[in-house]
């Protein structure tokens, strides 16, 4: 489905990590500056790698060795960032439709109007993203991304700037957007919890590499992943408490 | 009176049509300033400044020299058309075009330069070329430098003198901006007339600042 390898010397941080996915959501779990964001954004084309090859489906995104390098305008993902991005100068409405293109204006109006329905944003549509909560303006990112019925959704630490209540909600979004958009979905994350509850399968990141692939009950396990102690000592309680 | 409407209608129009050339081609400079990476970029930036820093006369001087009727340009348009632009008020726009432009392309390179990269970004993410970026999502956002970038270019076209006596001349009636005319004046020893456009003159730039400070606040 998406398979990723690549290699990237920026200053005397290197990235060179390879995996893939199916039809899931793999979460790419790791401390701040091990490199998930620097994937993504090679993921996307917004940054070149050194070396590598990236594939989804069979479209090949890039491949260093012959020299194919997609632009991001035609990579076709939805790319949630962290800082969230959502244009302050367009109000809900016009956010969400920028996402769609190709379409004439009554098949592209039709389409907000579905998204603004899935991520109940009705009584928001004429307002700017200054005027609207944290979580509100994640809905409308997610609508955003998509709207354009993308081969992926890349979210990059998208709860991040949330509170807690609201973090638990957008856990609930997110699998209802799985289940209704069937889309694959790479989510980074440092948050343990999130990782646990949402990830069908966990690429652990540190310092550049990817240590580690697999469900998160065989990564979180304690008794396998040493490493891992310290988190789980700090959530353990958490986890039984929600799982 | 007739003469001093003249000029004032002068100055105001000569000053407009530059400020609108100016705004065209310092956007589309200022952008490729801000955004693209290319050879001779810091050649372009270290010319496009110039004016900037050059008397006006030197910046007129030049202008004669590509413009003249026998000029790199003029030479061939005279010998073409049997037209030349020298002294006429087409001249007083060329040459507040020059002088003003540099503010235009200072103020919108650093105000397209501030726009976030996340953006642009998520307009490419979304599949808009760069193009429609630009004009959808950079421009919009970088609008307050550019409304103040062709605002201060309007005021100093407004104000042009050394570059346009050297291009257009102080012809009456004909090419006589008001700074052009109240030089006149005061050299003639006119002191009455003079003092009285000066402060006309001063008047109404204050107001047009003025205005042009409050409207672009409502619009942006």
């Amino acid at each position: 489905m998406l398979s990723v390898v690549i290699k990237k010397t920026l200053g005397n941080f290197s990235l060179d990590v390879s995996w893939s996915m199916e039809r899931e959501l793999l979460v790419l779990f790791g401390p701040s500056g091990a490199g998930k964001t620097l994937t993504l954004q090679m993921l996307a084309g917004l940054m070149r790698p050194d070396e590598g090859r990236i594939v989804s489906g069979n479209l090949v995104f890039f491949d260093r060795a012959s020299g194919i390098d997609l632009p991001p305008q035609r990579r076709s993902l939805g790319y949630v960032f962290q800082d969230r991005a959502l244009f302050p100068h367009m109000t809900v409405r016009q956010n969400i439709g920028y996402g769609v293109r190709g379409v004439d204006r009554a098949g592209r109006d039709e389409r907000v109007r579905e998204m603004i329905g899935i991520f109940h944003l009705e009584d928001l549509e004429h307002k700017y993203p200054s005027q609207i909560s944290g979580g509100e303006k994640q809905r409308v990112t997610l609508a955003r991304a998509l709207i354009g019925r993308p081969e992926a959704l890349l979210l990059d630490e998208p709860f991040s700037a949330l509170d807690n209540n609201l973090r638990i909600e957008m856990r609930r979004l997110l699998r209802s957007i799985r289940r209704d958009f069937d889309v694959p979905i790479v989510l980074v994350t440092h948050d343990l919890l999130e990782a646990y509850t949402l990830a069908d399968r966990v690429a652990l990141y540190e310092a550049g590499r990817v240590v580690e692939v697999g469900t998160p009950r065989q990564l979180f396990n304690p008794a396998s992943n040493p490493d891992l102690d310290f988190y789980m000592a700090l959530n353990l309680p958490f986890l039984i408490g929600r799982a | 009176m007739d003469e001093v409407l003249f000029s004032l209608r002068l100055s105001f129009q000569v000053a407009a049509i530059a400020t609108l050339m100016v705004i065209v081609v310092g956007i589309a400079v200022g952008y490729l300033l801000a955004v693209k990476q290319f050879r001779g970029k810091d050649l372009l930036d270290a010319l496009s400044t110039l004016p900037l820093v050059l008397p006006p006369t030197v910046t007129g001087y030049y202008l004669i020299v590509l413009l003249g009727r026998r000029g790199l340009l003029g030479g061939y348009l005279y010998s073409l058309f049997g037209w030349t632009i020298m002294f006429t008020w087409q001249a007083a726009v060329i040459a507040s075009f020059v002088v003003a432009l540099p503010f235009m392309i200072k103020t919108t390179r650093a105000a397209l330069e501030a726009v976030d990269i996340s953006y642009i970004h998520a307009s490419f993410t979304l599949g808009h070329s760069e193009l429609a970026t630009a004009l959808r999502v950079m421009l919009p956002l970088a609008r307050k430098g550019i409304l103040a970038g062709a605002i201060l270019s309007f005021a100093r076209a407004l104000g042009e003198f050394g570059a346009t006596l050297m291009l257009a001349g102080n012809i009456p009636g004909k090419t006589n901006t008001m700074p052009l005319t109240i030089y006149a004046l005061a050299s003639s020893g006119d002191w009455h007339r003079a003092n009285l456009l000066v402060l006309f003159f001063t008047a109404l730039s204050g107001l047009f600042l003025y205005g042009a400070n409050r409207l672009s606040r409502k619009l942006v």
